[in-house]
């Protein structure tokens, strides 16, 4: 199950060097007049609408997170949100034929999760007078929806450590490379822009994103080691 | 991972064959993670590593294996529009 942060968090990771930096979603760039980036799911669609299972099983690897977190904020159980998420993607699979890419492929599936989690809510909701009326008394012991919480400790620690150690990891990197990706994977900013924005060629973006990916990934994977077998 | 397939995560060139059609990047990467569990695991902490950086929830103890088993026993559906079937 995924840990599920309190509602009203914010999205933002701090470190004593760059700040509170605060993610911008949607694939166009804030305050940019440029062409919106390229859907980098595209590729991964096509092969998914084609049967590729395999291709499809990427974008949920990928997209995982984004989906649950966006169903997290409408729902209230973690359990109850893993489950809309599976909905979700059984839903964006089924479907996936419909896809026309009239928008990028993200938005469409976070479009499917907050419609299947507003549905839920709207079907709770005519069936909560029910349950009232059969209940009788009982009802007043039950706990608020606010109340349910089957939150587990170590994962919600888990996911903390998560954090610490991305965190950890960027303080430790080259300015350089930190600053090229911030720039992608929190303000969505294409290679082109990065470059201009830090005045070097395309290819030292390239290769600061990849390096500053592989120290994250180097710092993550031994404390993700012992959930390997269990991911995918 | 490589940095050709690190930009074609991020939809950019890969810096050979500066984005023309016919770029093999796509394609290889995608047999790679199709066959090398590693490469997988590699794709994992890349897209964790960038979610974890906008703070969303980061721990997948088996979430991505029981979606893709559910997954397996439905079949596409030319007819069906998850947008258009629901308000």
């Amino acid at each position: 199950m995924f840990q599920l942060q309190p509602r009203g968090a914010n999205n933002q990771y701090h470190t004593p060097l760059s700040g509170p930096r605060t993610w911008r979603a949607g694939g166009h760039r804030q305050g940019c007049m440029d062409a919106p980036i390229p859907d980098p799911d595209l590729e991964l669609v096509r092969r998914a609408q084609s049967g590729d299972r395999h291709a499809f099983n990427l974008l949920v690897v990928k997209h995982q997170r984004r989906v649950a977190w966006a169903i997290a904020g409408i729902v209230k159980s973690p359990q109850e949100a893993e489950d809309l998420t599976q909905e979700t993607f059984i839903k964006a699979w089924r479907g996936i034929l419909s896809f026309r890419g009239d928008s990028r492929f993200s938005t469409w599936l976070h479009r499917i999760g907050v419609n299947t989690a507003k549905n839920q809510l709207v079907a709770q909701r005519s069936r909560i007078p029910q349950l009232m009326q059969r209940s009788g008394a009982e009802e007043d012991d039950a706990p608020p929806p606010e109340a349910i919480d089957t939150e587990d400790p170590e994962r919600l620690m888990a996911g903390r450590q998560i954090a610490e150690t991305v965190a950890r990891a960027m303080q430790e990197m080259p300015a350089t490379e930190r600053s090229a990706i911030e720039l992608r994977e929190l303000e969505g900013r294409s290679y082109d822009e990065i470059a201009a924005a830090l005045g070097c060629p395309v290819g030292t973006v390239r290769s600061r994103i990849f390096r500053a990916r592989e120290r994250i990934a180097a710092a993550l994977r031994p404390q993700l080691e012992p959930y390997r077998g269990r991911r995918w | 991972m490589n940095e050709k397939w690190s930009a074609w995560m991020d939809g950019e060139p890969c810096g050979t064959c500066g984005g023309q059609p016919g770029c093999t990047c796509g394609p290889l990467l995608i047999e790679a993670l199709r066959a090398d569990a590693d490469a997988r695991n590699d794709w994992f902490l890349a897209h964790l590593a960038g979610d974890a950086l906008r703070g969303r929830p980061v721990l997948d103890d088996g979430f991505s294996v029981r979606i893709i088993a559910r997954l397996d026993a439905i079949e596409t559906d030319p007819a069906y529009d998850p947008l258009a079937s629901e308000g």
